[in-house]
């Protein structure tokens, strides 16, 4: 199979880009994957307490920008999955200290390593956004089920296009079944209806989450979890698995819309 | 699918939606450069078929109000081909 670099993006902040970028990379490891998770967002890293690493980085990806170590120095071995690997951002650089360039070169160096390389794209859609997005084969975007969070993922969406990436999905993360069965909240078709892209995840409202990031262990390591379930049936739809999406309550079924979506192509 | 649901019995979720789709009329068309451009000359060219219009006249608008967004084109007719001209 060939080395895939996805980069995960939102254009909004705060709908859980990064805890989605350290779940999905671990749960491709957990699948036997060599996987890579880049934090592209300078100056605001987070991947690394996500992912309970925050004690061990010594080098990180501007230091490899600029030359002042080799890759592989930078880059941190989970402490759990032999075949899982941290390359941490820069704490106290600023957004533009790595370019579209620099990031596209570290990538194809990772390929040559790893099946999986994810980028965490910062929020926003400046220069920090650009260069998450430069290396990416494919793109995740994620949104939740809130106005604000679906504009800016169409924006986002908007500018991917013109950018002529290709492939592109969803990840509708925090949803709530019994808020859109109350008729408070947008449903997961509601959304893709909007958006009209893909779908590759649902993630449901969890609180596990935070007890998860409080330890510094991902969410798909708890096997209770519905939140790691839904994100472990993401990481297997991009292995090419069909992972039907469980049926959320709601006035139609996902499965309706979806085929119905792909008719209509 | 219902777009506009009647007023008083529209939910946070119908509302959202609605609220959404007029946003993303504004924002998809703001971002395009040439949308309009190209709206109005496919526009215009379609319409030639019928008929003989004053191109320098025509007015394009994108108006978004209340619980819809409207395409409101203004153009001046010179005359009405007799015959309508296929491709």
């Amino acid at each position: 199979m060939e080395p895939r670099v996805i980069t995960i993006t939102s254009g909004k902040g705060g709908v859980g880009k990064t805890t989605i970028t350290a779940n999905l990379a671990t749960a491709l490891a957990l699948a036997g994957h060599q996987v890579v998770a880049v934090d592209a967002d300078i100056g605001l890293r987070n991947l690394d307490v996500m992912m309970g690493l925050e004690n061990r980085i010594v080098y990180d990806l501007v230091d490899v920008a600029e030359g002042r170590c080799r890759l592989r120095q930078a880059l941190i071995r989970d402490k759990r999955l032999s075949n899982l690997f941290l390359l941490p951002a820069a704490q106290t650089k600023d957004k533009t200290a790595v370019q579209p360039a620099d990031m596209v070169k570290i990538c194809e160096e990772l390929r040559s390593e790893f099946s999986f390389v994810l980028v965490d794209s910062p929020a926003g859609i400046e220069h920090g956004f650009r260069t998450a997005l430069a290396p990416a084969d494919e793109v995740i975007v994620v949104t939740t089920p809130e106005v604000a969070a679906v504009r800016d993922a169409d924006r986002v969406i908007g500018l991917l296009e013109a950018a002529g990436k290709e492939s592109v999905e969803l990840a509708i993360n925090r949803v709530k079944p019994e808020m859109v069965e109350r008729g408070d909240m947008l449903s997961v078709e509601d959304v893709l209806e909007i958006l009209s892209i893909p779908l590759i995840g649902v993630i449901p409202e969890d609180p596990e989450v935070i007890v998860a990031t409080n330890k510094g262990v991902p969410v798909v390591l708890n096997n209770l979890s519905p939140s790691g379930q839904a994100i472990k049936d993401m990481a297997r739809r991009l292995l090419g698995e069909e992972v039907p999406f469980p049926t959320l309550k709601g006035k139609e079924s996902i499965f309706n819309l979806l085929s119905r979506w792909l008719r209509r192509k | 699918m219902r777009l506009f649901g009647k007023a008083g019995l529209r939910n946070p979720r119908d509302i959202a939606k609605e609220r959404l789709k007029l946003m993303l009329i504004q924002d998809r068309i703001q971002v395009s450069p040439g949308f309009m451009e190209e709206l109005r000359e496919a526009l215009l060219s379609s319409l030639g078929k019928y008929l003989d219009v004053d191109r320098e006249g025509t007015e394009l608008s994108l108006e978004v109000g209340e619980n819809r967004g409207k395409l409101v084109a203004s153009v001046p007719i010179k005359s009405v081909k007799r015959r309508v001209e296929h491709d």
